[in-house]
């Protein structure tokens, strides 16, 4: 293998091959996530509350501790064993259902000591090591090929379900899509996918939206989001509060917003305090920011993204390019469904924006995921290293 | 090298990197063009949602603008009253935070577009028990609050503070103060309110001002109303007298909570109406009308129209309107038979013999006489079959119209209305503004009846108009009903040489800084369309009557005084007997030369013109006299309401067991004098 060679490159050289660019994209919405936690808990009368931007500060802090150590890490380290670390962190979401703490109606977060951690997230990572690991085992990119990445899919998928974090559950599918697509799938079964998919858009839209259908399987206050996702103001004082304040909240922010710590949704507690900070930060964003600060938030996360693919692009190794693309897609779909519940895209799931919503692990493993798409740039294949291939 | 046929399938896989990159900026693209469709294409229907949830607004009564008469005396203005106001919403929103529990609700029936719904409301009677009785009772107020009037009042208008209670002693108010009672939405509040300086003054004019109905409480400028002009100046210039209201928005949080005061604007005083009333003409004309039992007197300008007093006998106390009158004073205005709240200025009336006046110049204008012409005037002639008389049993002789006038002689009038023809003496009494309203509105005017032929048809169908109905509407008899304020608008006319005016009441209205917004000119009506020597020779007969004829009771010496007196037949039954009721008039001009003044007077229930309208109008003149001379006027004092009475009902005893029809198509002989009133009955 040709992990022992290109970790023979000494400090210096990875320090030469370091992508600087990430690191400071990320640190920049870091930074602007910690100034607009202030601004959405500063009127709060918990000190907890109070003391959110202070402790997103420290977690920011460790948060690029860890991705400077997984830089400098070869990633294919962990790929080699990608398959341990899936394994490895489903029971974990299976204590979570058991002896999870509920946030919000859903058994999510494991208390370990002073913190509290989401399996959710560390899985999600598991699998896109798991699937790199896959990438360089599997002969076929048909059948074969997806088959077992789908059924370990299912897994997660079926495990966060039942916390219930309908938004979560829903990172693993588009992961295993992306990871199959760049992993060299079949174009066929790519149709079948996209087929598919147009097909639960279809479902979505004119079934449980225009028609009135239920989806089997969800709870009914699932559904009811759903629904209130379709007409908000079919319960404007209950599931339909929240979308409705969210957009009362941007909306009312107009080109230029209101100003810093000026948003009144969030400080008169129309925009419930406890989400206003973490899953509804955008709304916070969006009306003390006004549009220029909302579009300028996508526009700095869509730069990470492609920053990421651009590392994809560069890589010359499947579970390289994988990493980096599979964890582009975390960060995507997170960035997706976590705007778009807000502006009434997509329906209100309790999942955070990355790097913006306040939330320690999360943080830290948006940057761990960051970190290790660094290290597959800093070990890539390049006409220096070439020589050592085999 | 790996084996070949283990490697997987080669693939293009930057182009698929590619893709996605494509794929990701396409769905973050699609969010920033969902984001500016919210922000900034919706994003004023989304500010103005934000300001509906997070404000409230409490209104802050603007104060009525004063109503002042021609030289700046106010005659109504405001108090200051003290009094709890109940702010209805605040309570209820402050009812969770303030005692630690939920607002209590009940089931309320609320009728919505026709459909009766039953919704659940904030028990607005608890909330405000809860927070009201240690208040009263430090207060040692009685409470006594109406739950269904409560939650109505919660309804239709949350923001208007709900008053618990009024006129407030000061010592209540230190009180309240000093121990610091007052919790959110429980305040002592000064209010301005209605206040007629003068009592019983000038109080059909003013009118009074009232709470308004479900239907009227939304102003014109949709702001709720406080009170609003319930009749007369108050009603016609209630949009200029309204207040500005101000208010208070208050910012709320979600659980509607008050959290800030977020703006204030102060109410303003509405605009000032200055009428053509003068105080202490008014005054003088209301001591001199006193007197009598019913009745009423005008003096006008008759260069300009301008109603410089207008009183009306019995009368009341507009400030027993306000706030809201009580339910027995308001029975005991409403069932007075001498009905105080009539304005009898503008009401209508035989007008005997002062209508010859028209007479005269309907048929100088058409050329029925000329003032040369001379009719013999016996002591009565004979119509269609009827004797008609005149009042005295002598008779005149040849006679031209100025001794007919100055005499008042029927016999006389009887042949020149008939010479005119009822066709014209219509025509010009409908030029002169007959039968029709003058123009004030809200002082509840009456048209008047102007019958001929045409009239009779719609009114009286089975009978004809006769010779013998031109010849008693020739001597203001009959059907003929007018108003005190016609008859003085036509002698304005004959007094201004030839114009018919319409009457002013209102100068202008100025802002609260004195700044004019309006004023309004005089406004002619109509030209006579008299020849100047026809004219003058009705004002000669005019003059006359003062000097030696049946008005000789107005005269002063020195002062130039035209006029007519009247007395009209009227029937009333009163507790069940039959009673002549005789309309007295005078109406008149002075100075001769250049008018400045007509009055007008009509006593219900009087003798005659010359013995009870006469001194009663030679008074007026007095008073107006002697105010020019020294330049002041009577003291104004605090008027008391004039009472009413029944005194000068003469009782007719039936003669036959028909009992006659209290007004008559037949002949109604006019008496004129009083000593023979009695003495002659009709034949």
């Amino acid at each position: 293998m040709g992990m022992e060679e290109n970790d023979r490159l000494g400090f210096l050289t990875k320090l030469a091959r370091f992508d600087w660019s990430l690191l400071a994209v990320a640190l920049a919405l870091s930074a602007f996530g910690i100034v607009v936690v202030y601004s959405a808990t500063y009127s709060s009368e918990s000190q907890d509350f109070r003391n959110a931007a202070f402790s997103q500060t420290v977690w920011l802090l460790i948060g690029i501790a860890v991705f400077l150590l997984l830089s400098f890490i070869d990633y294919r380290l962990w790929v080699k064993w990608g398959w341990l670390f899936f394994l490895a962190s489903l029971p974990a979401l299976f204590l979570v259902l058991v002896v999870g703490q509920t946030v919000n109606g859903a058994k999510s977060w494991l208390r370990v000591g002073p913190i509290s951690i989401e399996p959710a997230d560390l899985t999600k990572v598991g699998f896109v090591l798991f699937g790199a690991w896959w990438l360089d085992r599997a002969k076929s990119r048909g059948i074969v090929f997806a088959a077992p990445l789908l059924l370990a899919m299912a897994i997660p998928t079926i495990l966060v379900l039942k916390q219930p974090a309908l938004g979560s559950a829903g990172v693993f599918l588009p992961l295993c899509f992306a990871i199959l697509f760049v992993g060299g799938l079949k174009m066929r079964y790519v149709f079948l996918g996209v087929l598919g998919l147009v097909g639960v858009l279809a479902y979505a839209y004119l079934g449980v939206g225009k028609l009135g259908w239920d989806i089997p399987g969800l709870k009914p206050y699932q559904m009811n989001r759903i629904r209130t996702f379709f007409d908000p103001t079919l319960d404007p004082l209950g599931a339909g509060w929240t979308i409705n304040q969210s957009l009362i909240a941007i909306g009312s922010g107009g080109m230029t917003g209101k100003g810093y710590l000026q948003g009144t949704q969030n400080m008169l507690g129309f925009l419930p305090k406890n989400i206003a900070y973490n899953d509804f930060i955008f709304s916070v964003v969006g009306e003390e920011w006004g549009f220029f600060g909302g579009a300028a938030v996508i526009v700095g996360e869509c730069l990470l993204l492609l920053l990421c693919l651009r590392i994809a692009f560069g890589a010359r190794e499947p579970a390289g390019r994988a990493v980096a693309v599979g964890i582009a897609t975390i960060l995507f779909t997170h960035i997706f469904v976590n705007v778009g519940m807000t502006i009434k895209v997509v329906p209100i799931t309790g999942i955070p924006l990355p790097f913006i919503s306040y939330g320690g692990t999360f943080l830290i493993s948006c940057l761990a995921g960051l970190g290790l798409v660094e290290s597959v740039w800093i070990h890539r294949k390049t006409k220096e290293t070439d020589f050592r291939e085999p | 090298m790996r084996d070949p046929l283990a490697s997987p399938p080669p693939y293009r896989a930057k182009l698929r990197v590619g893709i996605v990159a494509l794929v990701i900026t396409a769905c973050l693209a699609l969010l920033i063009a969902r984001l500016w469709v919210l922000q900034v294409v919706e994003g004023q229907t989304y500010a103005s949602r934000l300001r509906n949830q997070t404000t409230i607004a409490l209104r802050l009564d603007g104060a009525r603008g004063p109503i002042l008469d021609r030289n700046g005396i106010a005659l109504a203005e405001n108090r200051a009253t003290y009094e709890i106001d109940l702010y209805l919403d605040q309570l209820v929103r402050d009812y969770p935070k303030r005692h630690r529990g939920r607002v209590p609700r009940i089931q309320v029936e609320r009728r919505m577009g026709g459909a009766t719904l039953l919704r659940k409301e904030p028990d607005i009677y608890r909330v405000v028990m809860t927070d009201l009785i240690p208040i009263a009772n430090a207060l040692h107020l009685e409470v006594k609050l109406d739950p269904k009037e409560l939650q109505r009042h919660y309804f239709t208008s949350p923001n208007v503070p709900f008053r618990f209670a009024s006129e407030l002693s000061y010592v209540t108010v230190a009180r309240f103060a000093e121990q610091n009672l007052g919790v959110p939405g429980i305040d002592v509040a000064v209010r301005p309110v209605r206040h007629y300086n003068f009592g019983a003054f000038a109080s059909h004019i003013l009118g009074y001002v009232g709470p308004p109905g479900d239907k009227e409480r939304i102003g014109p400028d949709g702001s709720d109303l406080e009170t609003i002009g319930r009749i007369g100046v108050e009603r016609l210039m209630d949009g200029q007298l309204q207040g500005k209201p101000g208010g208070r928005i208050l910012r709320v949080n979600y659980r509607g909570y008050i959290v800030a005061e977020e703006g204030y604007t102060s109410p303003n005083l509405g605009a000032s109406v200055y009428l053509t009333l003068d105080a202490r003409i008014q005054a003088i004309v209301q001591e001199a009308l006193r007197e009598v039992g019913r009745g009423a007197a005008i003096v006008m300008d008759p260069n300009t129209g301008d109603i410089l007093a207008m009183a009306s006998v019995p009368d009341f106390d507009p400030n027993g309107f306000v706030p809201k009158i009580s339910q027995e004073d308001w029975k005991r205005l409403t069932s007075d038979p001498t009905r105080p709240l009539l304005n009898r200025s503008v009401s209508a009336y035989a007008p005997g013999s002062t209508f010859k006046v028209l007479v005269s110049l309907a048929a100088l204008k058409y050329g029925a006489i000329t003032p040369k012409t001379q009719i013999y005037s016996p002591a009565a002639i004979d119509i269609g079959g009827h004797l008609f008389h005149d009042w005295t049993k002598t008779g005149r002789g040849n006679i031209t119209l100025e001794e007919a006038l100055q005499y008042s002689c029927n016999t006389f009038f009887y042949q020149v209305g008939i010479r005119t023809g009822i066709k014209h003496l219509d025509e010009m009494a409908a030029l002169c503004g007959f039968g029709e309203p003058t123009g004030l509105p809200y002082l509840g005017e009456s048209p008047g009846i102007l019958p001929g032929p045409e009239w009779m048809k719609i009114h009286h169908p089975m009978e004809r108009w006769t010779t013998a109905h031109t010849a008693n509407f020739s001597i203001g008899q009959g059907f003929l009903e007018v108003t005190p304020l016609q008859m003085v608008l036509l002698m304005g006319a004959v007094a201004n040489g030839g114009t018919l005016l319409y009457p002013r009441l209102v100068v202008g209205v100025t802002d609260p800084q004195g700044r004019q917004l309006a004023s309004i000119p005089p406004r002619p009506r109509a030209d006579l369309g008299m020849r100047p020597q026809d004219l003058d020779a009705i004002r000669k007969g005019l003059l006359a009557v003062v000097e030696s004829g049946t008005g000789h009771s107005v005269a002063i010496p020195g002062v130039s005084i035209a006029g007519k007196t009247g007395s009209a037949q009227a029937k009333r039954r009163w507790n069940g007997k039959l009673y002549n009721d005789v309309r007295a008039w005078f109406i008149g001009f002075t100075p001769y030369e250049r008018p400045k003044y007509v009055v007008g007077v009509m006593v219900e229930g009087g003798i005659g013109g010359g013995a009870t309208a006469g001194p009663i109008v030679h008074k007026i003149l007095e008073g107006i006299l002697a105010l020019e001379r020294n330049g002041t006027g009577p003291q104004l004092v605090y008027f008391t309401p004039a009472r009413g009475n029944f005194n000068g009902l003469t009782e007719i005893q039936p003669k036959n067991d028909t009992p006659q029809p209290v007004r008559q198509a037949t002949p109604v002989r006019e008496e004129e004098d009083s000593q023979e009133s009695s003495s002659s009955d009709e034949g």
